[in-house]
């Protein structure tokens, strides 16, 4: 099975990467957590937090680290050095045949590069700049999702495969546009397409504290199937 | 005759022969259930003032629930009205409602004596409190919410006479006459040899425990203060995320950091208590949803044979 991890790394790409002191050091020129934070690559035994921590910092980045469910010796290593744990993520995945992917028709387009009118929406989010630029980077087949609710735009997803497997990001549906069913339309469009490019597995990345989409994506028949959170150093 | 109609007819004997039961939409999930056979409880009937509040001291039987709606949408009233109706068509006769401030706010809320967070949320802008009665039969009910689920807890308080020992449950084998007292604890580790610590809260994600008084560590400290030769193994269990050898120790940290707090703060001896892990080898519910490994990652009293 794909690495859920190079999944996100393929699909959601830094702009850079180094290798440091036994850590994959991601440089995210302002795209958030997951492309600004350093992973594991070898036993922590052989691992070098200092030398990590100083490669962040000559990027001009806070040290973040990304703690996967097998880094147990990592996590209590930065704990006990005052990293304060931040953003719980939950891994989603499921089959792409057991999920739907039928919505009604003209409910979500997708198209690449990005509308205007996606763009904006984003912004709205707060994914701005940064985080298109994200986008833009990813290698692999990918698309914009626009999602409408009568003739209007009304929402947007960003979908990208890593191998035999599709990733959906920056799912945002603007508050006045909530409780329509649009997600579910944009999820059900997203798995078509996926589909279409040849996916085999469909899956995505949510924070823990957001159980209205936890829950959603849990009715469809999505599976938590890992997790992971950060630890950043505490600023002064 | 259809299934229905056959509930229907049971409903009337059950609700007499039972203590009162509500029914939530099947997305409540029960956060924390306690039960006493014997104590007090004061019963708010008004609203709270500098004075303090109007309120009734009860002695009995009481049994607190609280259930957690999660992905609800509905404001409080919303929450209420159709438990409220269910208690009023129960043959219960209201007593008391409010509303957040008409209730008396803050000191209202902390007069109540609720179950902790987070199994029962209160938000002190947006909540509700609906207090009735039926013969001896007493009900306290509050409903608040957060951003995204409902919260509500039940209260239930039956008068009885509290100088005699309450009678047994009827499906609970009698506690051994040696036993000091059958607390709700002592009756479910004696009848099926374990019981999870449902109360306990981690920080997320890590091994140490948050610093509180848990109900569960004091059922567990009165069980073997009062029991010298009995011993407790305290095992971890968590979700099917990750390797088994890294959910072990983390299982086993857990277990280890209760240990270390029933030792410390409810000053029990070491010899009397181990703490394993289990990892992800025996769950209680399904690992396919959140909820489920939510359930799954607890630590469980586990009742071991006396010492010699």
């Amino acid at each position: 099975m794909t690495d859920l991890f190079a999944v996100v790394d393929g699909t959601w790409p830094a702009a850079t990467r180094i290798h440091a002191g036994g850590f994959c050091i991601r440089q995210g020129q302002g795209g958030g957590s997951r492309v600004s934070s350093a992973s594991l690559v070898v036993p922590l035994d052989q691992a070098d937090l200092d030398t990590a921590i100083a490669a962040h910092r000559a990027m001009g980045q806070q040290p973040r680290f990304m703690i996967r469910p097998e880094d147990t010796a990592l996590d209590a290593a930065l704990e006990a050095r005052g990293y304060e744990l931040y953003d719980p993520v939950v891994v989603y995945q499921a089959e792409i045949g057991d999920l739907p992917d039928t919505a009604p028709p003209m409910a979500a387009i997708p198209h690449w590069p990005p509308l205007a009118i996606a763009q904006d929406i984003w912004a709205q989010g707060d994914i701005g700049p940064a985080r298109l630029a994200i986008m833009h980077r990813a290698a692999g087949a990918k698309t914009a999702m626009l999602g409408r609710v009568d003739d209007r735009a009304a929402g947007v997803a960003f979908v990208a495969l890593h191998q035999d497997t599709a990733m959906l990001h920056a799912l945002y549906v603007p508050p006045d546009f909530r409780r329509l069913g649009l997600a579910q339309a944009i999820m059900a469009a997203s798995v078509n397409w996926a589909a279409a490019q040849g996916a085999k597995r469909f899956a995505l990345v949510v924070t823990r504290a957001n159980e209205g989409a936890r829950a959603l994506y849990e009715r469809i028949g999505l599976h938590p199937v890992s997790r992971y959170h950060y630890r950043r150093e505490v600023a002064q | 005759m259809n299934r229905l109609a056959f509930l229907l007819c049971l409903l009337p004997l059950s609700a007499q022969a039972d203590p009162f039961r509500l029914t939530l939409p099947d997305t409540a999930s029960v956060t924390a259930q306690e039960a006493s056979p014997a104590t007090d409880y004061t019963l708010l009937t008004g609203r709270w003032t500098e004075q303090g509040g109007a309120a009734t001291r009860l002695e009995g039987a009481r049994d607190d629930r609280s259930w957690r709606l999660r992905g609800d949408h509905q404001t409080t009233l919303q929450l209420l009205a159709p438990l409220r109706a269910q208690i009023e068509a129960a043959g219960y006769t209201p007593i008391y409602e409010c509303n957040t401030d008409d209730c008396g706010g803050f000191d209202f809320r902390y007069a109540l004596k609720l179950l902790p967070e987070p199994q029962m949320h209160v938000d002190l802008g947006d909540f509700r409190y609906f207090a009735a009665r039926n013969g001896t039969e007493w009900l306290a009910l509050t409903v608040s919410r957060s951003s995204e689920s409902g919260f509500v807890q039940l209260t239930a308080l039956s008068q009885r006479d509290v100088t005699t020992a309450p009678a047994p449950e009827p499906t609970a084998p009698p506690p051994p006459t040696a036993a000091p007292e059958a607390s709700d604890f002592t009756v479910r580790l004696e009848a099926t040899g374990a019981v999870a610590l449902d109360d306990l809260v981690f920080d997320s994600g890590a091994t140490t425990l948050d610093a509180r008084d848990y109900a569960s560590l004091r059922g567990v400290a009165d069980y073997l203060a009062t029991r010298p030769k009995a011993r407790i193994a305290l095992v971890g269990h968590t979700d099917s995320i990750g390797t088994l050898d890294a959910n072990i120790a983390v299982s086993r940290k857990r277990a280890e950091a209760v240990l270390a707090r029933l030792v410390a703060a409810y000053g029990l001896r070491a010899e009397q208590l181990r703490a394993e892990g289990a990892g992800w080898l025996a769950p209680r519910a399904t690992n396919l949803t959140t909820e489920g490994q939510d359930r799954n990652r607890r630590v469980e009293a586990v009742l071991l044979p006396d010492a010699g």
